[in-house]
């Protein structure tokens, strides 16, 4: 078969990937820097199944989230199974059957492979990576401020710099709705416009119903309420009731509790507006961006009721990082280091003798590839670089040398020395 | 050219020279006559902006991607797209209408009731799918790229569903219009995460252009 003539059976599906041995390297590195940073916060990793029943999973996902997910027959039970579209509600699961003796507050972290019919026409893809944390029992704004700390120093540890978190509180968009009295159409509407920004649209729906003037101006604000930490205080003055002021104080909270970690409030920045799973968040909901990346990189925030669906009820906070967003960012900006320390030559007609030189290597921690089949020198190199192999060592008659890759010329060289 | 020079995307054709208005007002003037030159990618005066001038139809996909921070189009377009990206502006320019119609003959013979399963000939299939499905009308769209008004005159389709501004494609080819869809005008659309990494650029942009609307709806009132 030839790449001019493509065979239609050679097809991988369109949103999933494959990766070769650089791009998983990449993506490994990337899990365990992330990881190494949900240990230090005294999080542990636990695996869900990657297949679950729907009614399962239907305690914890909205129905168009159910739309969105992969769907198949269980032979067994006859019932409907999904591909793991979402972690946190098997999380949530966890934490009410399996660690139901576990004293909370929980601390659990993951990295899984999820999957989704594209949302919008946005992201075509349908297989994603997720790394997040779920922290299960605690309400209060330091945990909120201990998760977001996390998502920050996760975020750097894997290499994205110039990290700005944007951080939101639906209960504030949920005190100036029950002001109002809006019914649930109206109110998804308002929901969907202040999601884009849209104040045209937002003033149309207001137009028609009967909440106050006062109000009103409050919804309306809610597209412009971002920026700095003075929208705070900009957000007080339109405040009608303790739900409202509650919401602002606990993420008054939370942004200073989180700078006290050390984060620069230039990184962080406020959007009451951003209402994006606001049926499903009951709390301070954060978003990620990175430079380079034209969507969210992280996406969290707290999630009171879902817990409950479980059996268990325990208010919660968590985040997800989308981790191929995030190589994709990291990958323009770093280089790897090889992948093979060295490429071992034997050429002293004794098997036994390279074998063990490689063991030894191996025995110091070095990366060692054995050339079975001998090749001549000048495609050695070649052979190495295609392979991110470091150096190539020959072991002949004349004792241990290392070929220089600009000159090609060989260069003695002592065990001790690799 | 600033690194963290801000790129505005804009689309070619009749919106063109109303953004161009648009920006100069608010302090944004490219180096080169957006309306004549024939580059893509065109600097601002102060090198604080770039401008790229795209098709309508892509302008959605560069700023969902942030290949571009913030631009303009027709919300018939955003719409269309299907993108999840912000619209912090409705710009009042670039009016026009998306109808449904048919020729005048079918008006003529039947009723709107006996229509019942029809095909309809738009390039915006998914904003008509959306109309006629909230309708619960059943209908068959056939995609099509330009001269929808044609359809309906050879049997291609029963209905069309097209942009109008004068009507005079509409009238020329014997069409009446039967139902508005929507009104369209020009939005400024944004991409989510230049909103937050580069807003110390981009809200003076959108605040001034904000200003600017409400002087002139203002200045409308006053002279209506």
């Amino acid at each position: 078969m030839t790449k001019g003539n493509f065979d239609d059976t050679l097809r991988i599906p369109g949103g999933v990937f494959e990766m070769t041995p650089a791009r998983a390297a990449l993506v490994r590195r990337i899990e365990e820097d992330v990881l190494s940073v949900f240990r230090l916060w005294g999080y542990q990793e636990i695996r869900t199944p990657s297949l679950e029943f729907v009614d399962t999973m239907s305690r914890g996902l909205s129905s168009e989230e159910l739309n969105m997910a992969f769907k198949l027959v269980d032979r067994e039970t006859g019932k409907m199974m999904l591909l793991r579209s979402d972690v946190t509600p098997q999380v949530a699961r966890m934490a009410s059957l399996a660690l139901s003796e576990t004293p909370l507050p929980l601390r659990l972290c993951y990295v899984a492979d999820v999957f989704r019919h594209p949302a919008h026409s946005s992201h075509p893809r349908r297989e994603m990576i997720q790394a997040g944390v779920e922290l299960m029992g605690i309400d209060d704004p330091q945990a909120d401020a201990e998760v977001l700390a996390i998502g920050f120093e996760a975020m750097a540890k894997a290499g994205l710099s110039g990290v700005h978190m944007s951080v939101g509180q639906v209960r504030y968009a949920r005190g100036l709705f029950e002001k109002a009295a809006l019914d649930p159409v109206t109110e998804e509407r308002i929901v969907d416009a202040a999601c884009r920004k849209d104040r045209s649209h937002m003033e149309r729906i207001l137009a028609r119903t009967e909440a106050g003037a006062k109000v009103k101006e409050g919804i309306m604000a809610l597209t412009e309420l971002t920026g700095t930490v003075d929208v705070l205080d900009r957000a007080y003055a339109h405040a009608p009731n303790d739900t409202c002021r509650s919401a602002l104080d606990d993420l008054r909270d939370i942004l200073a509790l989180v700078r006290s970690y050390g984060v620069p409030s230039q990184n962080l920045s406020v959007d009451l507006g951003d209402l994006a799973g606001f049926k499903y968040h009951t709390g301070a909901v954060f978003t990620g961006f990175v430079a380079g990346a034209g969507q969210a990189v992280l996406r969290g925030g707290r999630y009171d009721n879902l817990t409950g669906n479980y059996g268990r009820q325990a208010p919660a906070t968590g985040f997800a990082i989308d981790l191929l967003e995030a190589v994709q960012i990291v990958s323009g900006q770093s280089s790897m280091g090889p992948a093979v320390d060295y490429l071992l030559v034997n050429r002293t007609g004794s098997r036994e003798e390279g074998l063990k030189l490689s063991v030894k290597l191996r025995g110091k921690g070095r990366k060692v590839l054995c050339l079975i089949r001998d090749i001549p020198d000048e495609e050695l190199l070649p052979y190495a670089s295609a392979h991110r192999i470091g150096e190539v060592i020959i072991l002949d008659g004349e004792g241990l040398a290392a070929l220089d890759t600009q000159t090609m010329k060989r260069k003695p060289i002592k065990i001790e020395e690799l | 050219m600033d690194k963290n020079a801000v790129t505005i995307a804009l689309p070619k054709g009749r919106l063109l020279p109303d953004c161009v208005r648009l920006l100069s007002q608010v302090g944004l003037r490219a180096e080169e006559d957006l309306l004549a030159t024939r580059k893509l990618l065109i600097p601002s005066e102060d090198g604080s902006a770039r401008f790229m001038i795209i098709r309508d139809k892509d302008l959605p996909t560069y700023v969902d991607y942030g290949a571009a921070d913030i631009g303009v189009v027709g919300k018939d377009i955003l719409l269309e797209s299907g993108k999840n990206i912000l619209e912090p502006l409705d710009l009042g320019f670039g009016y026009c209408r998306i109808v449904v119609a048919r020729s005048a003959e079918a008006v003529e013979k039947r009723s709107v009731q006996e229509w019942g399963h029809t095909r309809v000939a738009t390039k915006f299939p998914r904003i008509a799918e959306r109309f006629f499905a909230a309708r619960g009308e059943q209908i068959e769209i056939i995609p099509l790229h330009g001269s929808i008004e044609l359809a309906p005159l050879v049997g291609l389709a029963d209905r069309i569903v097209d942009l109008v501004s004068t009507g005079e494609t509409l009238r020329q080819n014997n069409l009446i219009e039967v139902q508005t869809v929507m009104e369209v005008t020009a939005r400024l659309v944004a991409n989510r995460a230049s909103m937050k990494i580069k807003a110390d650029r981009l809200v003076p942009i959108i605040e001034a252009m904000r200003e600017n609307l409400q002087r002139g709806r203002e200045g409308e009132r006053v002279r209506g």
